[in-house]
């Protein structure tokens, strides 16, 4: 009897949430991608399995990014595909890691051997479920065995690390793991070998075997650093200013002259103005990127003759980056209603156009780079001016590709969008962090858009808002509105709104304390700091809702109204200005 | 040895670093856990107890010393409380960590709690370890409950113990937020010539703050076991990372004791983990040996008799890395089994677990680093809906 076969790979986190640099975090998705598509070849040769999803293409091929979680029917016993699948990914994980031993045997400690194998080969989280799949009920077998998954993972069993060293660091993106590196003291002595350069190991970085495989599993100058992302709009502004051509290329030249490690702009137009790492336009950095590259110049002198003169016309660059995670909505329910595996497939086949028609959307028509998209996934870093146009368009364009690959589903799938705006220099797990939050913060209404804005110091500011109400505009008008209603204005309703009763507290004379929160908004809206002459603003022209004499949803709105000021604030301060402080 | 109780109220919130050390990102940020673990708490203990020795015989302890003559205090019992301030510590200031039993969904604006009771399987599995006992656990179907939401990390005592001993469903959202809130201190290295921000030189930590806005103190109730004719010296004790002041405040004994009347005999037993296990295997229990009906059978503290293992509900492992502070070296990680994790069982010759047995197993240890305050437990009932594969 045929058995339907569904597989889990994972652990994500460890693929990719652990991740300190671009490289770090993209190699893991990758990996995780590679050992997916190795159990996915595995059970396709499989004589009688028939793969649904990912679905094999019309040249019988997997193409794309494959999600970790892989739906197949197989004519012959479930138990042993499902040992063949789990052969593969082992196999695969253990080829790439030899591989990789042999060429960064310089940095490897050889005490940590053992350790180093031990942490590859109790890395992978694989779990199989099968059930039987009668003829005429696919729909009910893939809910079955969609449970039988779900159920088996409330345990996810783990052995214990038998080859610690003791006395080893743990690994720095991991925090378990013992380090492979070599140690030792002084760091500049034992770690001068070039490669540690080349991966931009720091001196006191640690990596365990998986950090290692992430961090040096691809070529350098493959990927894009997160600050040339989120300063890509800066540096394209500098690149389109005429003021700025001159200082520009003699920049240029200064990079290319001092050996900084480039990056390949591959289909991304918007790297080629910079094609380096843009930390260096921020003066803090000067210095410990210096010293990382081993550069004997002055890094100040460096700063003060290359990169000031842009400062001058442009201002310092706003350093922080938009973390773009976009998940489908309502997806179980429309694959519940697909009634046979060859719909199923159909569908798979249609959903693997999405990283394709991603990657243009982020990395070809906004200045960003696609880091995950398969299944009804997106994972991409973006430059912050561009983040919410590029979000408007996967969305738009999600939806066209379910319009045609679900034409009979109601309601038919939508997207949902959340954007993390972080530092630059944080650590890729956090961004993906704050971006996954702001994720799970839009799907609770699903169709929707939500930002949140995690400045350096921790201070948060969050705006949640469905598609539909047309969030873009709203912020766009906001920040408009910005240039003549000082931020002041905001902080002084928001800290009056902090003194009055919280929404929430039971209030015998509700509608007494709405006219007063009414009046008190307008009042401090209306004091004279606008300037000479000029018209207390109407709150209902800035978007300010205090109509009724509902005192808890007013509060909620002046609240609201707040958060979503400072996120509008937060994103002017990002779009590059050609005269300094224009944009402020 | 001699017994004390107390409660440790973190002044300025709590940094437990995580093993990652600072380096984790360009900018330097210290990742902290999202509450102390027991071998933390242990650890300041023993400091606090070494300075009390060197005061007391007035001379500095060698590394090795220290070691030595600290070792023995062992830390018994580890409960986390949450009370509303200006209260004196109650057992209903109890909270526990979250059970896995526990589903937590929400549908439209509803959100609903339910009750995982785990069945033997319906279909065949396959998983990493090549263990097929591990494969014939039972496990729990609860079919489709609406949308999964990410659990509070800590329930409150009173719906602990509904949830342990009735088979009402506590009403989770009507309690306070048991959320412990966090903060980001940023810091900076000065230049002592011209007390300016080096460059570059700023770093971050992770802060659990023990204060609530909503008027509430974070604490941990310990009770602890110290080596003869020594006593902790009086006054804050320092924890964590960054060693942050925590007084000590008296505790009722009553705080560590069981409900007894709540207590009743049981057809099977669920054991939730209030602080993290340690086993030599991973997350099947010492002692426990597969038989050749692939069913793991093996011996429980206080309990008469051998008990099957029919369940196991765990999250992954809780990944512990620590500081030597004598050898001033890392030590090993340990792999634990999360705190909230829960096991079932029944006993092998269909009896049930009786109340006295109940009343040994409340907060007692099991598995390895008790000293530590590992692997301390709270039994509930459990009734197996298929009792003729029990």
């Amino acid at each position: 009897m045929p058995h339907l076969l569904l597989v889990h790979i994972g652990p994500v986190q460890a693929f990719i949430a652990q991740a300190r640099r671009t490289r770090d975090l993209w190699f893991g998705s990758h990996l995780l991608v590679e050992l997916s598509r190795a159990a996915a070849r595995a059970l396709a040769s499989i004589p009688g399995t028939k793969l649904i999803f990912p679905a094999l293409d019309e040249k019988g091929e997997l193409t794309g990014d494959i999600a970790n979680k892989i739906l197949a029917e197989v004519e012959q016993d479930p138990k042993t595909a499902a040992e063949a699948a789990r052969t593969a990914v082992n196999k695969a994980l253990r080829a790439r890691w030899e591989t990789l031993r042999e060429k960064l045997s310089a940095l490897l400690d050889p005490a940590a051997r053992e350790a180093a194998d031990e942490q590859i080969d109790t890395l992978v989280e694989f779990f199989a479920a099968y059930v039987p799949l009668s003829e005429d009920d696919y729909r009910g077998a893939r809910e079955r065995v969609e449970e039988e998954l779900a159920a088996r993972k409330t345990l996810r069993d783990f052995v214990p690390f038998e080859r610690q060293r003791g006395g080893a660091h743990k690994s720095s993106l991991d925090g378990a793991r013992e380090t492979v590196l070599v140690g030792g003291e002084p760091r500049k002595e034992t770690r001068k070998h070039p490669l540690f350069q080349q991966y931009r190991i720091g001196l006191r970085e640690e990596l365990d075997a998986i950090g290692l495989l992430k961090r040096a599993g691809g070529e350098p100058g493959q990927f894009v650093p997160l600050p040339t992302i989120g300063l890509a709009a800066y540096t394209t502004r500098a690149r389109q200013t005429p003021q700025c051509q001159e200082p520009m290329r003699k920049l240029l030249e200064a990079c290319r002259r001092l050996g900084f490690p480039q990056v390949r702009s591959k289909g991304r137009p918007w790297v080629e103005p910079f094609p380096f790492d843009a930390q260096i336009f921020l003066p803090d950095r000067w210095e410990p990127y210096f010293d990382d590259l081993g550069i004997p110049e002055s890094p100040r002198a460096f700063g003060k003759q290359y990169i000031e003169p842009l400062h001058d016309l442009l201002g310092e660059p706003h350093p922080y980056v938009a973390c773009l995670v976009a998940d489908g909505d309502r997806m179980g329910a429309a694959i519940d209603s697909l009634e046979s595996a060859e719909a199923h497939q159909r569908f798979s086949r249609k959903l693997s156009r999405l990283p394709e028609i991603a990657r243009e959307i982020v990395e070809r028509d906004h200045h960003g780079v696609v880091v995950y998209a398969g299944g009804d996934d997106v994972l991409a870093f973006v430059t912050i001016p561009d983040a919410l146009a590029c979000a408007k368009a996967l969305r738009e364009q999600f939806i066209a590709l379910m319009d045609e690959s679900l034409p009979g589903a109601a309601p038919r799938p939508t997207l949902s969008v959340g954007i993390g705006l972080g530092h630059v220099l944080e650590s890729l797990g956090d961004l993906l962090a704050l971006g996954r939050e702001a994720e799970q913060a839009a799907k609770v209404e699903r169709d929707s858009l939500a930002l949140l804005v995690e400045m350096h110091t921790g201070a948060r500011k969050a705006y949640i808002a469905r598609f539909d109400a047309d969030p873009l505009s709203i912020l766009q008008k906001d920040i408009a509105t910005l240039a003549t209603l000082p931020m002041k204005k905001v902080h002084q309703v928001a800290a009056m709104l902090r003194r009055l009763p919280h929404r929430e507290e039971r209030l015998d004379d509700a509608a007494h304390w709405a006219r007063l929160l009414r009046l008190d908004t307008s009042a401090t809206l209306a004091r004279s700091e606008l300037g000479a002459g000029a018209a207390a603003p109407d709150p209902a022209a800035l978007g300010l809702d205090l109509e009724g004499d509902d005192y808890a949803r007013m509060h909620v709105a002046i609240e609201a109204w707040c958060g979503r000021m400072e996120v509008a604030a937060f994103l002017a301060r990002a779009e590059p200005s050609v005269k300094k402080g224009e944009a402020r | 040895m001699s017994l004390v109780h107390f409660a440790l109220r973190p002044r300025d919130g709590i940094f437990s670093k995580d093993g990652r050390g600072y380096y984790t990102s360009e900018i330097g940020r210290g990742h902290g856990h999202a509450w102390p673990l027991p071998p933390t708490i242990r650890g300041a203990l023993r400091a606090a107890l070494g300075r009390g020795i060197m005061e007391h015989e007035g001379r500095l302890l060698p590394p090795s010393e220290y070691e030595e003559r600290t070792r023995a205090l062992a830390l018994e019992k580890v409960i986390t409380l949450y009370r509303p301030r200006g209260h004196a510590f109650a057992p209903e200031h109890r909270v526990w960590p979250t059970p896995s039993d526990a589903l937590h969904t929400s549908s439209g604006e509803a959100s609903l709690l339910t009750r995982l009771s785990p069945e033997p399987p319906r279909g065949g599995t396959l998983a990493g370890q090549k263990e097929p006992a591990l494969e014939a656990l039972w496990r729990p179907y609860p079919g489709k409950k609406g949308k999964a939401q990410r659990p509070p990390p800590f329930w409150s005592d009173a719906a602990m113990m509904q949830w342990l001993w009735s088979d009402e469903i506590p009403s989770i959202h009507a309690a306070p937020t048991l959320v412990p809130s966090r903060r980001t201190d940023v810091h900076v290295t000065l230049e002592p010539d011209t007390l300016t921000a080096t460059p570059s030189m700023m770093f971050s930590s992770e802060i659990v703050e023990t204060t609530s806005s909503e008027g509430g103190d974070w604490a941990l109730g310990v009770s602890v076991q110290l080596p003869e004719g020594l006593t902790l010296p009086p006054g804050p004790i320092t924890l964590g990372n960054r060693r942050r002041l925590a007084p000590q405040e008296a505790v009722e004994a009553a705080l560590f004791a069981p409900p007894d009347d709540r207590l009743v005999a049981t057809p099977g037993l669920r054991l939730v983990l209030a602080t993290p296990a340690h086993f030599e295997r991973g997350v099947v229990p010492d002692g426990f040996e597969a038989t050749a009906e692939h069913v793991y059978v093996g011996r429980l503290p206080h309990v008469d008799g051998k008990v099957v293992l029919r369940s196991a509900l765990v999250p992954g492992p809780e990944d512990v890395s620590g500081w030597d502070m004598a050898k001033r070296a890392p030590k090993p990680t340990r792999r634990l089994v999360p705190a909230g994790s829960v096991y079932f069982f029944v006993k092998q010759d269909g009896a049930p677990f009786e109340r006295a047995e109940l009343r040994a197993l409340w907060l007692t240890q099991w598995g390895r680093g008790t000293e530590d305050g590992l692997g301390v437990v709270l039994p509930g009932r459990w009734i197996p809906e298929r009792k003729e594969n029990a």
